[in-house]
């Protein structure tokens, strides 16, 4: 039971020295962890940001010029002149000296009827009425297209511009160099992974992404609401991204890292924590397990001595029980040895006054038998009387058994019997044969009842000298099973400033010398161990009632 | 030596132990008395009047130390000699103090007993041979 008790301590022990500190040190470790990794995912994230913006502002300056460009050509040179070829190529050649953005040029009547054109290909009288830019360049006045393929068979966008004059429309539109474009875009790189693209309304690229997707293709991305939504399925690795507005709404600029290689610091951050995981909590494990061994092997040594302590003091009680029992032995041996003395005496002159040689017979002879007898009689009191020492004495170590109180208590009290009966006191016994058995150590109920009883005794020599007093000891069963001793007397009581204190070890009120204060205190531990109850109720110069309330076994 | 005869006062309250002793003290031709209690040795005292008694400390009732100082009450020229199965140093000193001769502790042979008793005896006889010179001189 007791190895028991410590082995939950100690793992009850193990688990607050293992939890207190493991869990503000897991915690600081994780919220570290996330907090870094945020503030990282910021970083990267603010980056690819910046670098989006810039981008977008230089691309919708360059869409910008382009059509800055077409506008003042439109509002100089007027559409008279812009109809001639020759005047036209002569145009695309400055403007194509001033950047290389421009690969054609054409002008084109309110009907979508390209009146001139001047480029690579042959695209004079082409009608353009139906075609997309056409429409939305004649509504919003300028307009910058997708990348498409068109009659060339080669992706390109177009700028277009329109000029209102005398109530007609003209159109001047230009074909932008794709790849010069793409150049703009596709050039910008943030570590390895990271690239930037341009994209449509409808998820298509409209510049060339080094990670993989040929112009046209589908991104994996959609535009709706002016909002870019991912595929998920085609997305499985995260991304870091930054998403700009180009063209009118028209387009995506799309700046990009994998996040893996953005956060690349955090393997390390997290390499560094694992180690000082396992290296704390490897130091938290040790250090919990020697400490909480330590500390229950401390308890342990500690429950120990106190159970010796226990076990010597009880050792020293039953002692002082012994030295007060004692007292009355020696009367009780040293009268039936006086009474031998006599009877030998008496017999040896029987003898002598018989004669030498005479048979001795008659009288003579009763006589010195009757002697023997009594020899006979006073050694077997003697002997009763060193067998209750001996029973006394005899217990070293605390043995549970079963005892049978209809037969201990009587015993107990023939023990007593004489004491009291030569300090004139009046002794009864009244111990019914059913008195059930109880489970614990004789010799320790022994010692308890007699300690009891003697103190009963010296009370009444107390108050009563030799005369008038009486010493009750008495036992019976309760309703719940339980069995009750009592030792009742009517000497002089306790007062009732000490009946308080009288279980308290080391209170007495005897003169120094004469008692150690410890015999109720230790009465009351040993029933108390006993699992029973020990109780008093004393009228002082009235009498004092002990009781001793024990759990029996049950019969049955 | 003793012109007179010894009367000796047995007080113990086991009863073999008187019946035995008293056998022997009168084999030698002691008178003997037995009183199986404090009371009823009183009794005794004051009805005849004994040289040396041999008084039981621990006795039902009337313990020997009440009985001890009843005697020297009555009868003060009586030697008391405490005989006791367990003897305390308090026992020891109280009866010396309250007049009594010798303090022994049983278990004593007979031969120590008598030789105890005509001690006593003796000193019983010097006293009353001193009251009696006393008494002469008063007279005269």
């Amino acid at each position: 039971m007791q190895t028991d008790m410590y082995k939950d301590v100690h793992r009850k022990l193990l688990a607050i020295m293992i939890l207190v500190p493991l869990i503000p040190f897991v915690a600081a470790l994780g919220i570290g962890y996330n907090s870094y990794e945020a503030s990282m995912r910021r970083a990267a994230q603010e980056r690819a940001e910046r670098i989006a913006g810039s981008h977008a502002a230089l691309i919708e300056s360059f869409l910008n010029e382009r059509k800055t460009d077409l506008d003042v050509i439109l509002a100089t040179v007027g559409h008279g002149q812009l109809a001639s070829t020759q005047r036209l190529e002569s145009i695309l050649s400055t403007l194509q000296r001033a950047s290389l953005a421009f690969i054609d040029l054409g002008l084109i009547n309110a009907q979508g009827v390209q009146l001139a054109y001047a480029g690579p290909f042959e695209l004079t009288g082409k009608n353009y009425a139906q075609a997309h830019w056409f429409r939305e360049t004649c509504s919003n006045g300028s307009f910058v297209s997708n990348v498409y393929m068109g009659y060339r068979h080669q992706p390109h966008f177009v700028v277009a511009v329109m000029l209102r004059q005398h109530g007609r429309k003209w159109v001047l539109r230009a074909t932008v160099d794709q790849a010069l474009f793409g150049d703009l875009v596709e050039g910008v790189s943030i570590g390895t992974t990271g690239e930037a693209y341009i994209v449509n309304n409808l998820g298509e690229l409209q510049t060339a992404r080094r990670s993989g997707g040929a112009l046209l293709e589908k991104s994996g991305e959609t535009v709706s609401d002016g909002r870019m939504h991912m595929m998920k399925n085609d997305d499985p690795q995260r991304f870091i991204r930054a998403v700009v507005p180009l063209n009118n709404g028209m387009w995506r600029l799309v700046v990009r890292q994998n996040e893996a290689e953005a956060l690349q610091e955090l393997d390390w951050a997290a390499m560094c924590i694992a180690v000082v995981s396992l290296a704390g909590g490897a130091f938290i494990l040790v250090l919990a397990f020697t400490i909480s061994n330590r500390l229950v092997h401390m308890l342990r040594s500690k429950e120990h001595d106190r159970v010796e302590m226990e076990t010597h003091l009880m050792r020293a009680a039953r002692l002082a029980e012994l030295g007060e029992m004692s007292a009355g032995f020696a009367h009780e041996i040293n009268n039936p040895l006086q009474i031998m003395k006599s009877e030998i005496a008496l017999m040896e002159m029987e003898a002598d006054e018989a004669g030498k040689g005479e048979p001795i017979t008659g009288e003579r002879k009763a006589a010195i038998l009757d002697g023997l007898d009594q020899l006979g009689r006073q050694i077997d009191r003697c002997a009763a009387i060193t067998r209750s020492i001996l029973k006394f004495g005899r217990h070293s170590g605390p043995e549970v058994t079963t005892v049978n109180l209809s037969e201990f208590l009587p015993e107990l009290c023939e023990m007593v019997k004489r004491k009291a009966a030569v300090s004139g006191i009046e002794f009864s016994c009244s111990i019914p044969g059913d008195t059930p058995s109880v489970s614990l150590d004789a010799g320790q109920l022994q010692q308890v009842v007699l300690n009891l009883m003697n103190n009963a005794i010296q009370a009444i020599e107390e108050r009563h000298d030799n005369e008038g007093g009486q010493l009750k000891v008495a036992a019976h069963t309760l309703e719940d099973g339980r069995v009750r001793i009592l030792v009742q007397d009517n000497g002089n009581g306790i007062r009732p400033e000490n009946i308080e204190k009288i279980f308290n070890p080391f209170f007495t009120t005897k003169p120094p010398g004469k008692g150690t204060g410890l015999g109720l205190s230790i009465c009351h531990a040993i029933i108390d161990a006993m699992g029973g109850v020990m109780e008093v109720s004393s009228e002082h110069g009235q009498g004092t009632v002990f009781t001793i309330t024990l759990p029996a076994i049950t019969v049955g | 030596m003793t012109t007179e005869q010894m009367t000796i006062l047995l007080v113990d309250d086991e009863e073999r132990l008187l019946e035995t002793t008293k056998k022997l003290f009168e084999k030698m031709n002691i008178r003997v008395f037995t009183a199986q209690s404090g009371k009823q040795a009183l009794g005794t005292v004051e009805k005849n009047g004994v040289d040396v008694v041999f008084l039981d400390v621990k006795m039902p009732g009337f313990d020997g130390m009440k009985t001890l100082r009843e005697i020297k009450r009555i009868s003060p020229l009586a030697e008391v000699i405490i005989l006791t199965g367990h003897a305390t140093m308090e026992d020891a000193v109280e009866g010396l103090k309250l007049g009594a001769m010798d303090f022994l502790i049983k278990p004593l042979s007979m031969k120590e007993l008598l030789e105890k008793a005509e001690e006593a005896f003796e000193k019983v006889k010097r006293h009353n041979v001193l009251l009696k010179s006393m008494k002469k001189k008063e007279k005269s």
